[in-house]
């Protein structure tokens, strides 16, 4: 919730300062360029919160403990296309 | 004959980055560039067209080398080094899985055996962190294959593999066939087998 | 070994620094390439007197290997993409598509706002894709296009969205660089570390560092050239020219955001991960051609060289420092620097921190490779915890990241600029004054106020080890308002003391991003204060020994920037021009 917060905040700041920083000094300009930095503050924000959370993802034991073809990677000899793509 | 000289620099964009003559194209930027119209920036054109070549050249061997040795997937690899997650969840104790990545796509043997790539046993559990997604196993297994061929076609430096022994970098699955290979050389030669250079 | 090590590190700096000085009057490429080569033949006479001649079959091998062709790839996928857009008309749909935004409660500011962030909202591995597609046009919106900015405005308008693009790799979760220092993070401290541990900092810091950037060249290229008088009211009779746009135009922009979506969002579809985002982007290119019947020339055009085979020549020269030896001198260099009493642990770290920002290469990955091991093994060796060693690494991975734009050697900053139509090194002053005073310290304070708490576990219980509380979000944003302060003063100052002379200009730079340093410096010292002193010394001490290495990072980035933009002929010239 912390970094949600936050990131609306700097979101609402710089979209104030680069509007500022591009000459549009209105209050209409200045309110639209708030406006643009809280959306763009907002998407970032959603588009990762589990991820920047980080209570999921990689977790430890998450790896799959299997074997890789041991047989087949010594059988292929190079002739064998060994990617997938 | 001071005036000529004058006269021909002046002529030269290159010599002077100021020329008012320029048209400004933006507040601060001026219409030539570095690599456009600054003419006293190429020595020689041959030189440049070398050092492109040798681009192109470079670029070709690092795409075209994995494609003939059965692992094109490796130009795939973002080098992003998300695998260096596995941390102690590779039994090889691995510990920088890009590197063996990066040394199978130019076949360069001294990383890929100095970075443990001998001791994987190929268990699967970096290829969970991989960004790109890539089939790591197979990679090290390939390489290791090319790695043991190399070792016997004595195109590995032994001083390498005095090293990656000393320092356990042999996985137990080649531990025979490179020391067989070192005593034969010892035996051929009567090279005296470098020491170890620990890092 | 560490001969050949030094002399090749020599060779290395001291050409680069020639060449960054205009001293050495050749292409980058020729001369990484004639770096490269040289370092190769002393590794070859170093080898062959020592008696290792059978090493020498090697070095070759390690030198291409250390190409990076993600970034290379990822370049040229987003040129296909910039140049098929552009001939099947995406461009003009864009910009029609804007013209309306600019009715909506939206409004042009927030429409600019909003485009200069697309790159941080996507967050592909490699900045280059965005914007080596967008750049061509977002000059458009200038007065040589639709004329829906002045000058300054276009100006500051790219420099922003150059910023914002060429940090973006850092925290994307497809391969982004940051991932480097996440994977060595990883551990019983921080078990997630891999799920994103340094992408809120970097995300964080990196909008606000766009803002800055914006602000830099806003003041320095007003008070250089204000007479810029050309305004859209100027145009004829106020009326601002229609933008026609077929069908073509729509549809590829339809296929180009498709694509944008999928390459943002395939990361969390983990059958799809194997997908690469350049393959994406091809693919979305090669559709457009198909649909929009463009023609293969049209997609040729889009391709840029310069940056690419730049790009390489610096992988090569970089590479050529690892088989002689050159990168474990390097190490040396900054692990033994702790040892100088004024310098300390703390004022080695800040340099440390600022270490790829003092040697900006072509890609940020050749140097992360090197530092991120070296930082997270001396934080160990000189006693930092894991946690202060987390924050380190947050403050160090977003001036790594950004390290691409200010690099002279193909770095990504020299596609705006010759966009921008620059000479090369005009945005560089303001890449790395962002990185150095604004980014790199507010990462870190995100870090220790924020990041930690959703990270840091205890490795014998497994509870959290810091809990982040209203207090300590009233600090994160208290402190972020003083580092933004300092910033903003800093950049006023600094446009304000800018005259016709070189000479002066130099020292108001060096001055002013000494203090830069200062400011990173005491940031640094205080975000590692976390109840326990930084390897065992005092808080002055700290303060002082983060002072110190600030100014001596800042001063070292300083001194490799060109102050040549100033002077009375271009002001002259624009008179001239405009007049």
């Amino acid at each position: 919730m912390f970094t949600f917060i936050v990131f609306i905040i700097a979101g609402a700041l710089t979209g104030l300062i680069t509007t500022y920083a591009l000459d549009m000094k209105t209050r209409k300009e200045l309110a639209q360029g708030t406006r643009g930095g809280v959306i763009r503050a907002k998407i970032r924000a959603l588009l990762g919160p589990k991820k920047m959370s980080g209570r999921r993802g990689a977790s430890p034991g998450r790896a799959s403990h299997r074997l890789a073809p041991t047989k087949e990677i010594w059988q292929t000899k190079n002739k064998k296309k060994t990617s997938r793509r | 004959m001071a005036d000529e000289k004058q006269k021909k620099d002046e002529q030269k964009i290159g010599r002077t980055r100021q020329v008012e003559d320029q048209p400004v194209a933006l507040p601060g930027i001026r219409r030539f560039q570095s690599f456009t119209n600054v003419e006293d920036r190429m020595l020689t054109k041959n030189i440049n067209r070398a050092a492109m070549f040798g681009v192109a050249a470079a670029m070709g061997v690092a795409v075209l080398k994995p494609l003939f040795h059965g692992m094109p997937q490796t130009t795939y690899c973002y080098e992003c080094r998300a695998c260096y997650a596995t941390q102690d969840k590779c039994p090889g104790r691995i510990t920088e899985q890009a590197e063996l990545t990066v040394a199978s796509r130019v076949l360069d043997y001294r990383r890929f055996i100095l970075k443990g790539g001998m001791n994987c046993i190929r268990c699967g559990n970096c290829q969970t962190f991989c960004a790109a997604h890539l089939d790591l196993p197979k990679i090290f297994g390939t390489m290791q294959k090319l790695v043991v061929a190399a070792i016997e076609e004595g195109y590995v430096p032994t001083g390498v593999l005095a090293q990656a022994l000393a320092e356990g970098k042999i996985g137990r699955d080649y531990l025979l066939p490179v020391v067989k290979y070192m005593q034969k050389l010892k035996k051929e030669t009567e090279k005296p087998i470098p020491e170890p250079e620990l890092m | 070994m560490e001969i050949l090590g030094t002399i090749t590190l020599l060779i290395f700096i001291v050409t680069l620094v020639a060449t960054l000085l205009g001293w050495i009057k050749m292409p980058v490429q020729t001369v990484l390439i004639g770096i490269t080569l040289v370092n190769i033949v002393l590794a070859l006479i170093f080898f062959g007197l020592q008696g290792m001649a059978d090493e020498l079959r090697l070095v070759p091998a390690d030198v291409i290997g250390r190409i990076i062709l993600h970034p290379v790839t990822a370049l040229l996928g987003g040129l296909f993409m910039g140049g098929v857009l552009g001939a099947a008309g995406g461009f003009e749909a864009i910009k029609a598509i804007v013209n309306r935004l600019r009715k909506t409660p939206l409004g042009l500011a927030g429409t600019l706002v909003i485009l200069i962030n697309i790159p941080l909202i996507t967050m592909l591995p490699c900045g280059r894709i965005i914007a080596a597609a967008l750049l061509p046009l977002l000059f458009m919106f200038g007065p040589e296009g639709s004329g829906t900015l002045r000058k300054t405005q276009l100006i500051v308008f790219i420099a922003a969205f150059a910023r914002n693009s060429f940090g973006s790799c850092g925290p994307s979760p497809v391969g982004g660089v940051a991932q480097i220092a996440e994977g060595t993070l990883g551990g019983a401290t921080f078990p997630d570390a891999a799920a994103g541990i340094l992408r809120g900092p970097q995300v964080f810091s990196l909008m606000i560092g766009t803002a800055f950037m914006a602000l830099f060249i806003r003041f320095v290229t007003k008070r250089l050239y204000p007479e810029d008088t050309v305004q859209i009211k100027d145009r004829e009779g106020g009326v601002e020219p229609e933008i026609k746009v077929n069908w073509k135009g729509y549809t590829s922009l339809i296929i180009f955001a498709l694509a944008l979506l999928t390459a943002t969002f395939i990361s969390f579809i983990p059958s799809l991960k194997f997908i690469t985002v350049q393959a994406i982007f091809v693919a979305a290119s090669i559709l457009i051609i198909i649909v929009c019947r463009v023609s293969l020339g049209d997609l040729m055009t889009g391709i840029i060289l310069m940056p690419a085979t730049a790009m390489v020549a610096g992988f090569l020269a970089a590479g050529s420092l690892y088989p002689t030896g050159g990168m474990q001198v390097l190490q040396s260099i900054f692990k033994g620097l702790a040892a100088f009493p004024l310098l300390g642990v703390v004022g080695t770290l800040v340099i440390l921190v600022q270490a790829q920002t003092i040697l900006p290469l072509s890609c940020s990955r050749i140097l992360t490779a090197v530092f991120v091991p070296l930082i997270y093994v001396f934080g160990k060796g000189v006693g930092l915890t894991d946690l202060q060693i987390g924050i380190v690494m947050a403050a160090y991975i977003i001036n790594a990241t950004t390290s691409c734009a200010p690099s002279p050697l193909g770095g990504a900053g020299m596609m705006a600029e010759g966009q921008l139509r620059a000479e090369t090194g005009y945005l560089k002053g303001a890449f790395s004054f962002t990185s150095l005073a604004v980014m790199a310290p507010l990462a870190a304070v995100f870090m220790r106020f924020i990041t930690l708490d959703v990270f840091a576990r205890n490795p014998q219980t497994g509870q959290m080890m810091f809990t982040a509380t209203w207090g300590h979000l009233g600090q994160t944003i208290l402190w972020s308002l003083v580092i933004m302060a300092a910033a903003y003063g800093l950049i006023v100052v600094m446009s304000r003391l800018i005259t016709a002379s070189l000479g002066r200009n130099r020292k108001v730079l060096i001055a002013s991003f000494g203090l830069g340093g200062v400011l990173c410096g005491i940031s640094l010292a205080l975000a590692l204060r976390l109840g326990e002193p930084v390897a065992g010394t005092s808080l002055g001490v700290s303060l002082v020994q983060g002072i110190i290495g600030g100014i001596i990072a800042a001063v070292l980035i300083a001194l490799m920037i060109q102050v040549s933009f100033a002077g009375p002929p271009l002001k002259e010239n624009v008179q001239a021009v405009e007049g």
